[in-house]
């Protein structure tokens, strides 16, 4: 059968359009995951990830359904071989509960935010995060490294890291455990957090009336502009 | 104008009023690139004029930088308690109110900014004196968040005043009504234009007067010179140059645009016309070098000031080389033109924006090939006289603001302003249009057009979406 994309094209680009919109909402409902509310703690330096060398890092959760670990990793290279190994551990860091590798194909994830089944009895438990660089140094580039803070809000935080000289007391790793419940308390709390230091009319219910009348009225427009 | 026209012209501007309170809505407090700075300024100069500081200098007597500058009670304290200085806001948990937002809203604290020197900007007065202080004195009984959502309503207003003017531009240009539409609606979903449209900042003012100025101009070169567009180049030229800086680019246009359609109307010698160009040229020059005050003109061009190098070949060599023709640069240019949303590395990734890049790559070979090869005919494009004013527009404004980057670095050594793309938003109007015109040389059918333009809207608009859900909130809220 032959599609005539002339006499077509409107109803192809109005399905191009929900089917972004779709793929969108569904980012946007995969990232629904808060951290907590506490200020977290400044970067001031940085740990090199040596190759096949795990960096490790043992840390509480404090509330349930711990689903995210952001990480502060940076300078990965772009050459296509490179692999990020991530695993998440019990507090021995022996039992691996969820683990992940990130190359260039990881398109639509990054080591950055490491994503792993829910854990409803999360809160209150220590945890072992490992991070494994898998790949080599290139030429003169720089290692892959993660941030670090020497001022943890626990003072008792350490992380080790073999491939640079043992444990680091009194440090801890730039990483930020994140939390996530059903779509509609995620999205209760989100609300909640755009509504704050907001005037009145621009909090909770009118908020979600403002979305909606912007989200419906874009669409409206498209569809407008589309059939024209 | 067709009544169903004037509907969807009517729902473009509606869709994009209701844009953009939810960026307001999502934007958090005063973390639009510069806003502190220019909602401190438009505090500063709502006070009393007795009350106000007099000359205020960033160098202390011995041509120190000062550091340590001033808010007013109510800015310093509000900061403190949202604790959004370098890191994300702290948030209380199920609550709609966020801690000490209870006694933020008292509106107990001074307005006044007590110390000296006061945190404010040097801007021209159009923004701050004129438009935004006497909001902030309208609702100086209510909250600062209040305050805050009127003062960057303006920004809406003129966020409206630019996509309307953008269809007004394209429909004066000879493209149809529905391609007019289209162009305005792409404008309005550009996603930095929409973040603009959402702060404090004098940008969206500018960008206001290009717009309505390049709609004067356009108006001239299509219908000739009469008062009304005569007036309308004039005064947002005038504008311009009392918003911002770059608003001089307006006046440097200005004089030989109308010069150019003065000589249109009165049919004279072209010889002639040439002539009196010359003299009045001339005569201009020594009027503005004599009447502008030594000062201004030598902080707009930074002439006759020590050079941190050796020869000024070779300072504006190492600009270039360092500063201009890198990839990085122009990336960083890019990210900031089409999305960059505050601090938090709120912006958007450099795939987008390269593939961005593609797109503009092959619009610019189409115009290259529709302005050098006659052959080429696409009759629902505009005339080419329109196209050269675009591009000279564009043209104008980057150089403008790279001599200004440029003459900097050569003081410096260091480029302290730097290229942000917003600061080329104000041709944002000229820049799609030009877009699209070049996209235009490879259909040869006006329904292929059209439906390339249709495309284009629907990629702008999950960009703006995208913008907002994939990139400002989970920076900011998650």
């Amino acid at each position: 059968m032959k599609i005539n994309l002339k006499n077509n094209h409107k109803y192809f680009l109005l399905f191009t359009f929900f089917l972004f919109l779709a793929a969108m909402y569904l980012a946007f409902a995969a990232d629904l995951s808060f951290p907590d509310s506490l200020p977290g703690s400044p970067k001031t330096g940085t740990t090199n990830l040596y190759s096949h060398t795990p960096v490790t890092q043992v840390f509480s959760a404090t509330e349930k359904n711990l689903s995210q670990i952001n990480i502060g990793i940076k300078n990965l290279p772009k050459k296509f071989s490179y692999k990020v190994m991530i695993q998440l551990a019990d507090e021995s860091c022996d039992a691996i509960i969820a683990e992940k590798k990130f190359g260039v194909f990881s398109i639509f994830s990054s080591p950055r935010k490491f994503k792993f089944k829910k854990i409803p009895d999360s809160a209150g438990k220590r945890f072992c995060l490992k991070i494994t660089y898998l790949g080599e140094k290139e030429g003169k580039g720089e290692l892959p490294y993660v941030e670090v803070s020497e001022k943890p809000a626990d003072p008792n935080s350490s992380y080790t890291n073999p491939g640079k000289g043992g444990e680091y007391k009194g440090r801890t790793l730039k990483i930020e455990p994140t939390y996530s419940g059903t779509l509609s308390e995620n999205l209760t709390q989100l609300n909640q957090r755009l509504s704050q230091y907001k005037p009145w009319f621009l909090k909770a219910n009118y908020l979600t009336a403002i979305f909606a009348l912007f989200l419906i009225s874009s669409v409206i427009l498209v569809i407008a502009l589309i059939f024209l | 104008m067709n009544k169903n026209y004037r509907l969807i012209l009517t729902l473009i501007l509606t869709t994009f009023f209701l844009k953009e309170l939810f960026f307001i809505a999502i934007i958090p407090f005063l973390r639009g690139p510069d806003e502190l700075a220019h909602y401190a300024t438009t505090q500063y100069r709502s006070e009393p004029s007795e009350l106000k500081w007099g000359f205020i200098s960033d160098y202390d007597e011995n041509g120190k930088k000062i550091r340590d500058k001033y808010f007013s009670e109510e800015i310093q304290k509000t900061y403190e308690l949202i604790g959004a200085a370098g890191t994300a806001a702290i948030f209380s948990e199920n609550s709609y109110d966020g801690r000490g937002e209870s006694e933020i809203d008292k509106n107990q604290w001074s307005h006044i900014f007590e110390k000296y020197p006061p945190k404010v900007t040097d801007y021209p007065p159009l923004y701050h004196d004129y438009s935004t202080s006497i909001l902030e004195k309208v609702f100086i009984n209510y909250d600062i968040f209040i305050r805050i959502f009127f003062i960057r309503s303006f920004s809406i207003v003129l966020g409206l005043m630019v996509v309307l003017f953008s269809y007004l531009i394209a429909d004066k240009m000879s493209f149809s009504k529905k391609e007019s539409l289209l162009v305005a609606a792409i404008v309005s979903f550009q996603p930095m234009l929409s973040a603009t449209a959402a702060i404090i900042n004098p940008d969206m003012m500018l960008i206001a007067a290009f717009t309505i100025f390049i709609y004067g101009a356009v108006s001239g070169l299509r219908d000739g010179i009469n008062w009304k567009n005569a007036l309308i180049i004039i005064l947002s030229a005038i504008a311009g140059v009392l918003t911002k800086g770059p608003g001089l680019t307006l006046v440097i246009l200005c004089y030989p645009l109308l010069a150019y359609l003065i000589y249109k109307k009165i049919h004279i010698n072209k010889s002639k016309f040439a002539k009196y160009f010359a003299i009045f040229s001339l005569l201009i020059l020594l009027a503005a070098f004599l009447v502008t005050p030594k000062p201004y003109l030598q902080t707009i061009t930074r002439f006759g000031e020590s050079s941190h190098f050796d020869s000024k070949a070779e300072s504006l060599y190492k600009y270039l080389e360092k500063f201009t023709f890198r990839k990085d640069r122009f990336m960083f240019t890019g990210v900031s033109y089409w999305g960059n949303f505050g601090s938090l590395e709120a912006e958007l990734p450099d795939k987008v924006i390269e593939s961005i890049w593609w797109i503009e790559g092959i619009s610019a070979l189409g115009i290259i090939l529709l302005l050098l090869y006659k052959k080429v005919n696409r009759e629902y494009l505009p005339e080419k006289k329109y196209i050269i004013f675009l591009i000279l527009t564009i043209s104008v404004l980057q150089l403008a603001i790279r001599f200004y980057d440029w003459r900097v670095f050569d003081l410096n050594g260091k480029a302290l302003i730097s290229t942000p793309g917003r600061y080329f938003l104000p041709n944002v109007a000229a820049h799609m249009i030009l877009v699209m015109y070049g996209l235009g040389f490879f259909f040869k059918e006006r329904l292929n057009f059209e439906i390339m333009l249709k495309t284009i809207l629907v990629l702008m608009v999950i960009l703006n979406i995208y913008s907002v859900f994939i990139i400002i909130i989970p920076k900011f809220y998650l």
